[in-house]
């Protein structure tokens, strides 16, 4: 896939190089959904993740990335979107959203309402653990690539992956319990 | 309850998710609260993420593209102009300090200047040449602490 990523010779200075515009389209294609994901459900609001998928491409065209293959590159995207993020709540408390259950909710709305819950119980894990979450579970990064995208050391990702799901596990427990006792 | 994850996990993971789960590894999750916790969340997880809306909302990637396009040629105009600012801030400051070095070692001849300026003002209060300081000091201190002040000014305006 590096053939993707064909890399050019910018016209800015002539001597810095960077990925040119038909392989940055490929890349955008392939990882604005991912990143979005990633970033919208790590700050839990919508229009944030806009504007912060919108400057993780910038800095990386503007870094002059020259990537080695797809993987690194969305690696580095990554990475750029958790310094972004680390940013984004070092300024920002995070939102403290009730955790309540509709009682009396059945099939196809039962699954939109514990993805509902999800949504809400995420919010109540640390930013750092919502990332591990999904960098592993929907990107499914290996624990080199997460630990290289959140700055942490390899050995540590894996307990760190298991406390944020019993975390979560947790979390959704109460607000199940909380339906059965509505019911 | 478990404080560690469980051996298990990654095969059970990755079972569930290529669909291959054996019946040892059925019984395991039958028994295991680490890894059925994990296959729950990884289900969820990615039923979150098949959720997410159209990106009808991220811009053309066109338009991100020569956004930095811009961006980048700012930051090389900005490189570009730096020694030239940097010129400039010595000039003024090579300037500042001269004038300050020249009007000490001239101070009695300046000292006559400001007198005569003073005096041919009509209403200064009664100032004369006399009332100005002998020691060209905290004249000299006072135009530096302006300059200095200044320069800050500038360096904000164009920040």
């Amino acid at each position: 896939m590096v053939d993707h990523l064909q890399i050019q010779a910018t016209e800015t200075t002539g001597r810095r190089r960077g990925i040119d515009e038909a392989a940055f389209r490929d890349l955008y294609d392939r990882t604005a959904r991912p990143l979005w994901g990633y970033i919208a459900r790590a700050t839990g609001n919508d229009s944030i993740a806009d504007d912060l998928s919108q400057e993780a491409y910038l800095r990386l065209l503007r870094a002059n990335f020259e990537p080695e293959s797809e993987e690194h590159a969305k690696n580095y995207l990554f990475r750029i979107a958790t310094n972004l993020l680390r940013d984004h709540f070092r300024g920002a408390k995070r939102a403290q959203l009730p955790l309540e259950h509709d009682p009396g909710v059945k099939g196809h709305e039962r699954q939109v309402h514990l993805q509902h819950d999800l949504r809400k119980a995420m919010m109540h894990l640390k930013p750092r653990e919502r990332e591990l979450l999904w960098l592993g579970h929907v990107e499914r990064f290996s624990h080199k690539e997460i630990a290289g995208i959140l700055g942490l050391k390899t050995g540590s990702i894996r307990l760190l992956l298991f406390r944020a799901r019993k975390k979560l596990a947790a979390l959704l427990d109460e607000t199940n319990s909380g339906t059965e006792e509505g019911r | 309850m478990r404080h560690q994850p469980c051996t298990l996990e990654d095969c059970i993971l990755e079972a569930t998710r290529s669909d291959a789960m054996t019946e040892e590894l059925s019984r395991h999750l039958a028994t295991c609260r680490s890894c059925s916790d994990a296959v729950s969340i990884d289900n969820l997880m990615l039923a979150e993420a098949s959720r997410l809306p159209e990106l009808s909302r991220l811009p053309d990637p066109g338009r991100i593209w020569l956004q930095a396009r811009q961006q980048r040629l700012l930051q090389a105009a900005d490189r570009a102009t730096r020694p030239i600012r940097a010129a400039e801030k010595i000039a003024l400051c090579t300037g500042a300090v001269g004038l300050a070095i020249g009007t000490a070692m001239s101070w009695p001849v300046v000292r006559s200047w400001l007198g005569q300026a003073v005096t041919t003002i009509a209403d200064f209060g009664g100032a004369t040449e006399g009332s100005l300081p002998t020691n060209p000091v905290p004249v000299i201190a006072g135009a530096l602490l302006f300059l200095v002040l200044f320069g800050l000014y500038s360096e904000l305006v164009e920040g």
